[in-house]
């Protein structure tokens, strides 16, 4: 399988067929795990600017930058703070964005303020959203000082040794450190001066071939070769989820519009590149199986992708056995959602490729029971989204619409079903999963705690459907207030509540935007209730 | 029976086998879940919301209604025909499950035991408190005189409503209950000239600097380990020098005198003395390190105070005070007092639960994998070896993450570790388990599911309504 999707990479990318490493591709130490050095530098530009690119400039050039001339940085407002209460105990401008590490670095109340951090953080106190503001920024500076003082880790430990820790750049002999940073300012010189021809690129090769030597000799098969590193440089470059909600989004265009004009041309269309994201979809999420061994499911960015992918799947299945093209077009903007919410919200949804907390470490359980559990959120996301658009009918014109609301009803309750069995039985699994590693079948743990109550909610309109209580309009409304228990689960008990077992999931931030999107929600079926009330009082 | 008599009872079961009250239910579970994460959520305690939300009165009322909701509906459907299996699978499994885990909660074991390397032990600390207290004549040896569970986390005593402990002749009040509260030491002058002398002093020179107590109480001697050497506080002529670097401070109980010596260890011994007092500062000639006396107590004790917070943290304890004989006391969590009346000595304990095993364990080693270049721990593995008098055996094995030790029914769990600040593992924790629901809550579930997807795909005929 891995070798099937390297040959599909190497189609993507044929310089992955050099032998030896490229810039990109010199493997660093960082965070638990061997990377490859483009990584290293869209994480920290990730993590410091909080975007991919600073002045249109792509991160490993500025990394290089960085590392070869710190000082010009030192006074450049490039470090992004977002907290409005961390930049009032700083007495920063409200409205600036970003600032420079001297105005950060001199400020006599930074101390303060880390040192109040380090007592909550030794009490293991829950961190509020200023605390963690604190803590962010605590560790942008720490990254960047690495960074500019030679703190990354990139030549081997010696083969057999005992130790696992690389060595930084800056306590390498002067003879390796010259060589280092002759590679940094011969790579320097292909953005500076683009033109200056294939003489500099050949130099920059053979003095990467001499540094990589080196390093290969003392660390053997510690030093991961070119090709070791190459799925991970790949999927960096490629950006395959940017590529997904783009094309899911072009895919449900063109299908809006086939409702409009050219129904044949632009549905078949606007399928043909819905697959594309599909493919795109899967492809991505493949690599990050690769890379990290394990399937990536255990934070929010991943699990927000592979909800993406189920609501698209499942939709696909729907449309198909329905014959219906509008399900897949809902799918697809669902779809388009979370990908976007995923590609644009580093901040709070962490796309770094982690390495796992000891008690998530390599269960079977553990991983069939996350995917069952994120699997049926798909199902109830597509749900919400059928809901969304059959509350619309309604209100726009009942009457007219009628065939069409009972089927979008339908719909939303085949897919509650599907999510009910998925849940249900994901529940149990990660009961299954807490009785082998912790021997505690149910423990009332937040985050199953939620998911139960999801659960509760879902079967909840399934048995007041059968009294009666809940028809068409019910089951879209409900399709839609229910899934705000999803998020709950999903989102709300990491971010807001913050308490529990699955403290492995927990970040910050996004509150505003989430609780928002739900109590339009609400509102929005509200609105859709009276209008409906109104209508009834009306007929009698 | 007879068909007369069955709809008879079947019209006795139909109310409870009403729809809209497996709604209702439904609905209440939800709610109630919900205020129970909201709960752990406010105080960071998960015990708090299991011992007030989800095993509270009104959660057991909710789900006692599921059950007789979920039976009467059962009866309901008799005669059952074929197409009810799903249906009746999934209800029935709902039934198990919950008496599974009522079988779970009050006849299994749920606790931990923390090791020190090499420390060998048989007996599991559960999440139950107790109240224990053992009296005895002041000539006398001590028998225990009561002993019984309390939950003051769900019934707080208060100065209203106190809970009285009965010893006999004198009696203890408990008046006043924090569930969250930090311990803290303070060391006092003390009246008892039997006592030993209390020291706090600091150590520092240009770059470090740290300061401490030293209590003698009843010992002759105290060392304190400071890197390369150490300071002992002793009663006068009680501590001898047998090398290293060494700031020896005597304390003379007649004259409450105190005096220094310092001996070096690369000059051979003794290079410095005097007497000293609060406020001195002696230079020890070690890398500059300047030593200050910062309050020098002739009799000292050492007195704790448990200082109230609004949510759990790490270290926070459970706290109580009480009354005895006039006097007032604060005692925290897992330690005991000794209380004294004009006849009578008491031991006072407040602790949780403690389960004798019939066999033993001992901790042989303990290993933590890290995550390579950081000190993040990937992995962390015991060796234990399971020491059985009954059956006169022992056995080595490894207790790892999700690898577990079954053993005479009781499951171990490699659960957490404790290590010191070089990152050295000092403790083992281990959680140990016996469940005797667990087949039950099995085969709920599998029926759940089951039922469940029966229920959904395998049903073709329309509802009759």
């Amino acid at each position: 399988m891995k070798n099937i999707l390297l040959i599909f990479a190497m189609f993507f990318s044929p310089s992955l067929w050099a032998q030896g490493h490229s810039f990109e591709s010199l493997p660093v130490q960082d965070a638990g795990r061997v990377k490859p050095l483009i990584t290293v530098a869209q994480e920290s530009l990730q993590l410091i600017h909080g975007k991919s690119k600073f002045e249109g400039k792509p991160a490993l050039d500025i990394f290089t930058t960085w590392m070869l001339v710190p000082e010009p940085w030192m006074d450049k407002d490039f470090i992004k703070i977002d907290h409005h209460g961390l930049k009032e105990a700083l007495k920063f401008p409200k409205d600036k964005k970003y600032f420079s590490p001297n105005t950060i670095g001199t400020h006599n109340r930074l101390n303060i303020l880390f040192s109040d951090l380090q007592v909550r953080l030794g009490r293991k106190e829950k961190l509020n959203a200023y605390y963690q503001a604190i803590q962010r920024l605590q560790s942008q500076l720490m990254t960047f000082h690495g960074i500019t003082q030679g703190g990354i880790k990139v030549f081997p430990p010696e083969k057999g040794g005992e130790s696992t820790f690389w060595i930084p750049l800056r306590d390498l002999d002067s003879e390796k450190s010259e060589s280092f940073f002759k590679i940094l300012s011969l790579y320097s010189e292909t953005f500076v001066k683009p033109d200056s021809g294939e003489g500099s690129k050949a130099k920059l090769q053979e003095e990467i071939d001499k540094f990589t030597a080196q390093a290969r000799e003392q660390g053997g098969d510690i030093y991961p070769t070119a090709s070791d590193m190459a799925t991970e440089v790949h999927y960096q470059k490629l950006k395959p989820f940017l590529w997904t909600w783009i094309l899911y989004l072009l895919g449900s265009l063109l299908m809006a519009f086939s409702f409009i004009a050219l129904p044949g041309l632009l549905a078949k269309l606007g399928i043909g590149v819905m697959a594309l994201a599909f493919i795109f979809h899967t492809y991505g999420f493949a690599l990050r199986c690769i890379i990290t061994s394990r399937p990536p499911v255990s934070n929010m960015y991943e699990t927000v992708v592979w909800v993406g992918w189920g609501v698209f799947l499942f939709a696909a299945i729907f449309s198909f056995l329905k014959k219906k093209k509008w399900i897949v077009l809902v799918g697809a903007i669902v779809a388009t959602l979370c990908m976007i919410v995923a590609d644009f919200a580093p901040v709070i949804l962490d796309s770094t490729l982690q390495p796992l907390e000891p008690v998530l470490r390599s269960n079977l359980w553990l991983t069939i029971h996350v995917m069952t559990i994120t699997l049926s959120y798909a199902a109830f996301f597509l749900a919400f989204g059928i809901g969304d658009y059959g509350i619309f009918l309604h209100v726009k014109d009942k009457k007219k619409h009628r065939a069409k609301i009972r089927e979008l009803a339908q719909v939303c309750y085949n897919l509650i079903q599907v999510g009910v069995v998925l849940l249900t039985a994901g529940t149990i699994l990660g009961g299954v999963w807490a009785d082998y590693s912790w021997g505690r079948f149910w423990g009332w743990d937040p985050k199953e705690t939620w998911a139960f109550i999801a659960l509760m909610g879902y079967l909840a309109i399934l048995h007041a459907r059968l009294v009666g209580w809940v028809k068409d309009f019910g089951m879209l409304a409900g399709s839609i207030i229910s899934f705000s228990l999803v998020i709950m689960a999903w989102y709300g008990v990491n971010f807001v509540l913050g308490a529990g077992l699955h403290s492995y999931g927990f970040g910050a931030g996004g509150i505003q935007y989430v609780s928002g999107f739900v109590i339009l929600h609400v509102l929005y079926v509200g609105y859709a209730y009276f209008v409906e009330k109104a209508s009834l009082n009306e007929a009698k | 029976m007879s068909s007369k008599k069955k709809s008879k009872f079947k019209k006795f079961v139909k109310p409870f086998a009403s729809l809209r009250l497996a709604v209702f239910v439904i609905l209440a579970i939800g709610t109630m879940s919900a205020w129970g994460t909201i709960v752990e959520s406010m105080y960071n305690d998960a015990k708090r919301a299991q011992e007030t939300v989800y095993h509270s009165w009104y959660s057991y009322t909710i789900f006692a209604l599921l059950a007789i909701n979920l039976i009467a509906v059962i009866i309901d459907r008799y005669p059952w025909k074929k197409h009810h299996i799903g249906f009746i699978s999934a209800h029935v499994g709902i039934l198990i499950l919950i008496g599974g885990s009522l079988l779970t909660r009050y006849t299994g074991i749920d606790g931990s035991m923390a090791f020190n390397m090499g420390e060998s032990k048989n007996k599991v600390t559960v999440g139950a408190t107790d109240i224990i207290a053992y009296s005895g004549l002041l000539t006398g040896g001590a028998r225990p005189v009561f002993e019984e569970e309390v939950n003051f986390i769900s019934n707080p005593p208060t100065e209203e409503d106190p809970y009285i402990v009965n010893l006999g002749k004198d009696k203890i009040v408990v008046d006043k209950f924090r569930p969250y509260a930090i311990p803290q030491f303070k060391v006092e002058a003390s009246e008892k000239k039997t006592d030993g002398a209390g020291l706090r002093f600091q150590i520092a020179n240009e770059r470090v600097s740290e300061s401490d107590w030293l209590l003698l109480g009843k010992s002759p001697f105290e060392v304190k380990n400071m890197g390369p050497a150490k300071i002992v506080l002793s009663k006068k002529g009680a501590f001898k020098y047998q090398g290293g670097n060494v700031l020896l401070l005597e304390s003379d109980r007649e004259n409450e005198e105190l005096t220094y010596k310092v001996f070096t260890a690369s000059k051979s011994g003794l290079t410095k003395e005097g007497k000293a007092s609060s406020g001195d500062s002696i230079e020890t000639g070690w890398m500059g390190l300047t030593f200050r006396i910062l309050k020098y107590l002739p009799h000292a004790k050492d007195v704790w105070t448990y200082e109230p917070i609004e949510t759990s943290v790490e270290g926070a304890i459970q706290a109580i005070r009480f009354q005895f004989n006039g006097k007032e006391y604060w005692t925290g969590l897992n330690s005991s007092v000794r209380l004294f009346s004009d006849d009578a000595f008491h031991v006072f304990i407040f602790a949780n639960r403690q389960i004798s095993l019939n066999f033993a364990l001992r901790l042989d080693d303990f290993r933590v994998g890290r995550y390579q270049g950081t000190m993040r721990a990937a992995t962390y593995e015991s060796d234990v070896t399971v020491l059985d008098k009954e059956k006169q055996t022992t056995s080595d094995t490894t207790i790892s993450m999700n690898e577990p030790l079954y053993y005479n029914g009781i499951t171990f769990y490699q659960s957490s570790f404790q290590e010191d600040e070089m990152g050295r593992p000092t403790m083992s924790i281990l959680s140990v388990n016996q469940d005797p629901g667990r087949p039950w809550k099995y085969l709920g579930s599998l029926l759940i599911v089951f039922g469940i997807i029966h229920l959904f795909y395998f049903k073709k005929r329309k509802k009759v309504s």
